[in-house]
């Protein structure tokens, strides 16, 4: 059945076009502001040729014009690829060319943007939505057939390529379903959502479309200054009361946490990296009404595929070594633990259902790595995630079996930042970028660069030519040899306890 | 202590943190001017500068700063408390 993921809201505008949907900074937008605006960028959209099934980018601004772009791209049954306004030229470039993008809409990143349309290759039009004036009438959107592409994701790719994660209609719609027709969260129109989500981070997805869907509000950040202090204000301020988060928010604010005083939230959830219980049981001292989550899912599997229902006051799992267990799958979700030595315990989590992606962006070699297909002749994605379930069903998280790291909540392959260190200098010098050890929300990256004669300062620069900001080192330390494991690797761990015991040597 | 030895103060403060020697405060500089100011950062920043000049900030205080100014004039008012 052909039907739009923009449905919901549409509806909602029609009959509550003086309802608050977006509440950026100071300024509020109706659901009639919105709609007209979105109908407006959807018309340049038209005469730009942008039709069913074309890919067009946005810079991920937090802006009343970037979210109308996303609703009117997904009106024209496009997909939208969002672009980090902290990547490089190089990388975004990479993204437009990799996706066949066409047309870039921006609010306020026109130098970025016209840069972009300006590099070799790109063959793009940059096209600025601050200055669009709403149409006198709503959106319209086109049907969608559940086949067709919804958004296409870049994460880091171990090549020293970003990757590409394509999620169709009906993964989105399956998500969608489970979240507001299971039964399991009572979402209302009086609901304040919090948005604190890069937008090229698929979390945002549930922040900002499912107030929409629901005809609640929802509040992103304002992004000048420091993300923990911005989210606790706005938590504060505007009463928020559902809130979906990343852990190292609550780990930077524990010192102060005993100050906040959250009466209004109602859903604290959580996901994109491991949740400490320590720091949880601090936290819910403050949102004393809130019902707890801890929810658990790659790109690949549409935001999140696994929860569990954290009860406040509850102890420790005692096989979870400190971290809150990521539960059981979410419905329509099948994950299965697959174990090298035949273990049914503890394995690599797969994951199969509608939520579940078939394949990577134009790249074979990842797609036939990553996934896989079952004796049933259902596709099913491997996530890396080395994981045990429990005698209750539930899985833990246990680590990563490669050398993705999460930091802040961004999904980081060290051998992406690796890749692009080997070609700074001539290509000669070996390299390894690890995490330095510590708790959620104190990771950094640390960048061992082989020699004595490093220029730190220029390959820092370098990478910053390269990377997002995200994945730019904190420090390059120069050594003179590299610890090796029994298979002759390098040996990551070492170099981790080597800077533990050392402290920086060399700084970015 | 006045506001232009705060300031001296604080520029180490700043050197240290960001790792960046040659790094001088001035009252306008926010987290968009040096680069690794980040969440981590701010933590080990402010926690110094608690340290450093015998202080102990609120939330609320940290919450309300828009920038390096704000700081040396919080630091001030605590000082003379």
């Amino acid at each position: 059945m052909e039907t739009s993921i923009l449905s919901r809201f549409i509806d909602h505008a029609a009959q509550h076009a003086d309802r608050s949907a977006v509440v950026v900074g100071e300024r509020a937008y109706t659901y009639g502001d919105l709609s007209r605006l979105s109908a407006a960028i959807a018309a340049v959209l038209e005469r730009q040729g942008v039709q069913r099934g074309d890919r067009v980018g946005f810079f991920a601004e937090s802006t009343i014009h970037t979210y109308a772009s996303i609703l009117a791209i997904l009106s024209r049954g496009a997909a939208y690829v969002p672009l980090r306004t902290d990547s490089p030229v190089a990388r975004n470039r990479e993204i437009v060319c990799d996706a066949g993008i066409r047309v870039v809409l921006y609010a306020d990143a026109e130098h970025d943007a016209r840069a972009l349309a300006a590099a070799p290759d790109t063959n793009c039009h940059a096209v600025p939505t601050r200055d669009i004036a709403p149409n006198a009438g709503p959106l319209k959107a086109v049907s969608q057939s559940p086949a067709d592409l919804c958004y296409l994701l870049f994460t880091s790719g171990s090549t020293g390529r970003p990757k590409g994660v394509p999620i169709l209609y009906r993964s989105l719609s399956a998500f969608m379903a489970t979240i507001l027709e299971s039964g399991r969260y009572e979402f209302t129109p009086r609901d304040r959502f919090l948005q604190m989500f890069d937008l090229t981070f698929d979390p945002s997805i549930f922040a900002y479309l499912v107030p929409l869907s629901v005809g609640a509000s929802f509040y992103p950040l304002p992004r000048k200054g420091i993300t923990y202090l911005e989210v606790a204000d706005i938590l504060e301020t505007q009463e928020i009361s559902v809130a979906m988060m990343v852990p190292s928010v609550i780990a930077y604010l524990k010192p102060y946490i005993s100050e906040l005083s959250l009466p209004h939230l109602r859903y604290s959830l959580f996901c994109g990296e491991a949740l400490h219980h320590d720091t949880l049981s601090a936290w819910a001292t403050c949102a004393p009404s809130a019902k707890i989550e801890n929810l658990y899912g790659p790109t690949e599997a549409t935001i999140v595929c696994l929860r569990y229902e954290w009860r406040h006051g509850e102890p420790p799992h005692p096989q979870g070594k400190g971290i809150v267990p990521i539960g059981t799958p979410m419905e329509g979700v099948q994950a299965f633990l697959r174990a090298e030595d035949g273990a049914d315990d503890v394995g690599e989590l797969c994951l199969i259902g509608d939520q579940v992606t078939a394949s990577y962006w134009n790249n074979p070699s990842k797609t036939a790595e990553a996934f896989g297909t079952n004796e049933a002749g259902q596709r099913f994605y491997r996530t890396g995630d080395l994981c045990r379930r429990d005698r209750a069903g539930n899985v833990l998280y246990l680590g990563r079996i490669d050398n993705q790291v999460k930091i802040d909540g961004h999904r980081i392959e060290l051998e992406d930042i690796e890749f692009h260190a080997r070609a700074f200098d001539g290509g000669d010098r070996q390299v390894a970028a690890v995490v330095n050890a510590g708790e959620v929300g104190r990771h950094f990256i640390v960048l061992f660069v082989e020699g004595d004669d490093v220029d730190t300062r220029g390959l820092s620069e370098h990478l910053r030519t390269r990377l997002p900001g995200y994945m730019i080192p904190r420090e390059i330390v120069p050594v003179s040899s590299f610890p090796l494991n029994s298979n002759g690797k390098i040996d990551r761990k070492a170099l981790v306890t080597r800077r533990a015991v050392s402290g920086a040597a060399a700084t970015a | 202590m006045d506001k232009n030895e705060i300031s001296h103060t604080l520029t180490s403060v700043f050197q240290r943190v960001f790792q960046e020697p040659s790094l001088a405060v001035t009252r306008e500089m926010t987290s968009r001017d040096v680069a690794h100011w980040d969440s981590l950062r701010h933590i080990v920043m402010i926690t110094d500068v608690e340290n450093t000049f015998a202080v102990k900030f609120s939330l609320r205080e940290v919450m309300k700063l828009k920038n390096v100014g704000d700081l040396i004039d919080l630091i001030h008012a605590k000082k003379a408390s």
